[in-house]
């Protein structure tokens, strides 16, 4: 059956994480998405390198699968040609650059429009296009320290990022979820549009409910290490052989917790009343629930935790990750070959699940690997092609 | 003009966040989202209590714009006729509980297709539906520590979490993004569907760089600090009023790195810093040579020296010097919004995706109960039942 965004062509000129795993998300629902790379590879491919064979690593695998592999010089004067009759065939644009970066090239949204009327820009930058940071570059860890939260994490005085790119990941899914509402919206209207999105914004998007409680109550909330902030218990405990996270949130289960760890005489006492209360107690509270989880094994303690209803789950390495035997037996991981690669890569399923929809399923494309084919649907001749090659253009 | 949902109506029954920043979401693009939570008002309008009057708390009003509020007792009879009469007029339907749970109140696929046949539900659980913890109930931390992040954030032996809740918060795109396509089947070929989402996968859609590395070449990563781990120098620094964090990723600009530090040949030519993997294996020295550089700067000066550079920079901020930032406030990331009770307006962030073609609804959350009147009229319901059913505590 026909993907949702089938007949849909995407531009993607996308690097790292914001750019490319939106156009993944387009190409699972059946875009055709071209990435756009400089001659050699995008320098995304060089990070956390998987063998001297493999043009790409590992960051570079997991967000670009459900792509063609396009190499262009976008600089050059012939580049610039080859880019508007792309351009010309295009639905949607994604490009994470700054303002004027993409103006160079001719990917602002005033250069596409002259080209394509309809066209929808998806333009992502470190801090938007307005304000003083406007013209500042920025990455993932940048968005993680502007938001509050690497503050709040950690020890006092001692504040710690988190290794998860989760500003990239929460801009790239903006970005997506942005590109099929204006999809919709040309459907119904004809018309295209720009759609901006800024790492620093996804990132307050994130601490929202934080900066909403200083700004009314002037809380000044200090970091608390891994324990909970307005809730209790919520802590990582070690137990015989582990780790393990639990989290309890309202009075439900709180009682449940109570009960479990051999605590029913906490249950009435006013200290631990409500969530907030909780939280502010939850040094009290950690403690017992460190001391429960210290004689148990992790599988013991989750066991229990799990009988109990109570939200828990062990500390996993990467590698514990791959031998977890409930993210076997639901096959989050997809085994996928790529040129070079010694084994397989683990690709983890999409976020969303449909039953009726079929996502696509394509491996990320080698550096340039549908170059030809894609220059051939514009027109361009072998001879233009490999002129165009000669001159390091494509 | 028209919104792009115009006319969908989305009945929330999420919790917390997968669920609720989602029905923002498509409230945001002009779908009527009604949040229907139990009588007396969701669990969740009581995190982060902001004194006064008001009846919901900080994290309530970050993620439940643009809806309108049911109350209702789904378990009650009358209150599952309710549902029913609810569930023909939605066209999503949106719900974070364990798959017992929504069987048991009659929001499953098959009992939702069997009153609405071309329903869309979205579904979140934890665990998803498969698999030995399937049962099992979870939050947002569960997913941060079983993605493999968390061993590998802070120092060897004390693993660390996030306060940010990016698991809930990227499963609720994950439902966005779903509700989305499954829509555009729904108009194109006039199917609904029901659309899953987890707590863990969304989490291991966060850690897949890490999860390939390792099993490709068992590379055994440890954790590293606030180092970056396959690149560098990228650390947070500490200036003489605050933090700096800065991140280094491919080789311009570690050129550009090298000369602000005034030695750029030193660095470049050293075997050592060669490649992007290199610099990450030998960051440490890196790092420390960046916070030579940060310590006798103020913040705001080694701000300055870094956006010349071109080097990726931000201070480190809690949650007041966001609010007082020059920039967040020179591009309006905030927009006050009153609600009944509050001493004063609540500073909720703009949405992720600004749109140049059309506007973002702007309601703002609404209180308990706010509109089951409305709603329950508009369903058929007479003034007498509908005081009947109050006093019966149904809604």
């Amino acid at each position: 059956m026909a993907g949702v965004l089938d007949g849909v062509r995407v531009l993607d000129l996308g690097r790292y994480i914001a750019g490319p795993m939106c156009s993944s998300l387009l190409g699972d629902l059946g875009a055709e998405v071209i990435r756009i790379e400089r001659v050699g590879g995008g320098e995304d491919r060089l990070t956390a390198p998987l063998g001297e064979d493999c043009d790409s690593g590992a960051g570079y695998q997991a967000f670009n699968r459900n792509k063609k592999g396009l190499t262009l010089d976008p600089g050059s004067p012939k580049g610039r040609e080859v880019m508007k009759r792309l351009i010309a065939t295009a639905n949607i644009v994604v490009v994470n650059m700054p303002l004027p970066a993409i103006r160079k090239i001719g990917l602002d949204y005033d250069s596409l429009v002259a080209i394509k009327p309809d066209i929808i820009l998806v333009h992502t930058s470190a801090f938007g296009v307005d304000g003083p940071y406007a013209e500042r570059v920025g990455f993932d860890g940048v968005g993680q320290a502007m938001n509050g939260a690497v503050y709040m994490s950690g020890d006092p005085g001692a504040p710690r990022r988190t290794s998860a790119p989760y500003v990239d990941v929460t801009t790239a899914m903006f970005n997506a979820y942005g590109a099929l509402a204006a999809v919709m919206h040309k459907r119904a209207t004809g018309q295209g549009q720009k759609v901006e999105t800024n790492l620093l914004r996804s990132a307050l998007n994130l601490t929202n409910g934080g900066v909403i409680e200083q700004a009314l109550t002037q809380i000044n909330r200090v970091p608390t290490g891994n324990r909970a902030q307005g809730a209790g218990p919520g802590d990582i405990h070690r137990t015989k052989d582990g780790s393990i996270l639990i989290q309890v949130v309202s009075d439900a289960l709180f009682r449940r917790w109570a009960k479990l760890v051999g605590a029913e005489d906490w249950i009435d006492d006013p200290r631990f009343a409500t969530d907030e209360l909780r939280g502010q107690s939850n040094h009290l509270l950690s403690a017992k629930s460190a001391l429960w989880a210290a004689n148990l094994t992790t599988t013991e303690a989750l066991d229990a935790l799990g009988a109990a209803m109570i939200p828990a789950g062990p500390v996993l390495t990467p590698q514990q990750v791959l031998e977890d035997p409930h993210i076997i037996a639901a096959g989050y991981y997809q085994p996928r070959d790529y040129p070079g690669l010694p084994g397989p890569a683990p690709v983890i399923e999409p976020g969303a699940r449909f039953s009726t929809i079929r996502l696509s399923r394509t491996r990320p494309p080698t550096i340039g690997e549908h170059t030809d084919e894609i220059l051939g649907d514009l027109g361009y001749t072998g001879d233009e092609i490999d002129g165009l090659r000669a001159d390091g253009v494509i | 003009m028209v919104g792009v949902l115009e006319g969908v109506r989305v009945l929330d029954l999420g919790r917390y966040i997968a669920g609720p920043l989602c029905g923002a979401m498509l409230g945001d693009l002009g779908a009527e989202v009604i949040r229907i939570e139990r009588v007396g008002g969701g669990e969740d309008r009581a995190q982060y209590p902001l004194g006064g009057e008001a009846d919901a708390g900080a994290a309530f009003l970050a993620f439940n714009r643009n809806k309108k509020s049911l109350t209702l007792d789904p378990g009650s009879p009358k209150g599952r006729e309710v549902m029913k009469r609810l569930v023909a007029t939605a066209d999503i339907v949106l719900v974070n509980m364990p798959l017992p749970a929504i069987t048991r109140i009659g929001l499953d696929y098959d009992s939702l297709k069997a009153i609405k046949g071309d329903i869309i539900l979205l579904h979140t659980s934890a665990f998803g539906n498969d698999g030995p913890y399937a049962e099992r109930v979870g939050f947002d931390g569960i997913g941060q520590v079983m993605s493999g992040t968390v061993a590998l954030s802070g120092d060897p032996g004390h693993p660390m979490k996030s306060v940010v809740c990016w698991v809930d918060v990227s499963t609720a795109m994950f439902n966005a993004y779903g509700a989305l396509a499954a829509l555009m089947h729904r108009r194109a070929t006039g199917q609904g569907q029901k659309v899953e989402t987890n707590l863990l996968r969304s989490a291991l859609n966060l850690s897949n760089v890490q999860v390939v590395e390792q099993a490709v070449i068992d590379r055994d990563r440890q954790p590293t600090g606030n180092r970056m781990q396959a690149g560098g120098p990228g650390d947070l620094h500490q200036t003489q009023d605050g933090w700096v964090m800065i991140q280094v990723a491919g080789d311009g600009l570690f050129r550009r790195w090298a000369k602000l530090m005034g030695e750029e040949g030193l660095w470049t030519s050293d075997p050592r810093f060669a490649s992007e993997m290199l610099r990450g294996d030998n960051n440490a020295i890196l790092s420390e040579r960046t916070s030579a550089f940060t310590k006798n700067l103020t913040t705001e000066e080694a701000l300055a020296a870094f956006a010349a550079a071109k080097v990726p920079a931000g201070p480190l901020l809690n949650p007041q010097q966001v609010l007082d930032d020059p920039h967040v406030q020179a591009v309006g990331m905030y927009r006050q919004v009153d609600y009944p009770g509050l001493p004063r307006p609540a500073p909720l962030v703009e949405p992720g995706a600004r749109f140049s073609g059309f506007d973002l609804a702007r309601m703002r959350p609404p209180t308990s109960g706010e509109h089951t009147d409305e709603i329950l009229g508009g369903l058929g319901y007479t003034r007498g039942e509908i005081d009947t059913l109050r006093s019966e505590g149904v809604i």
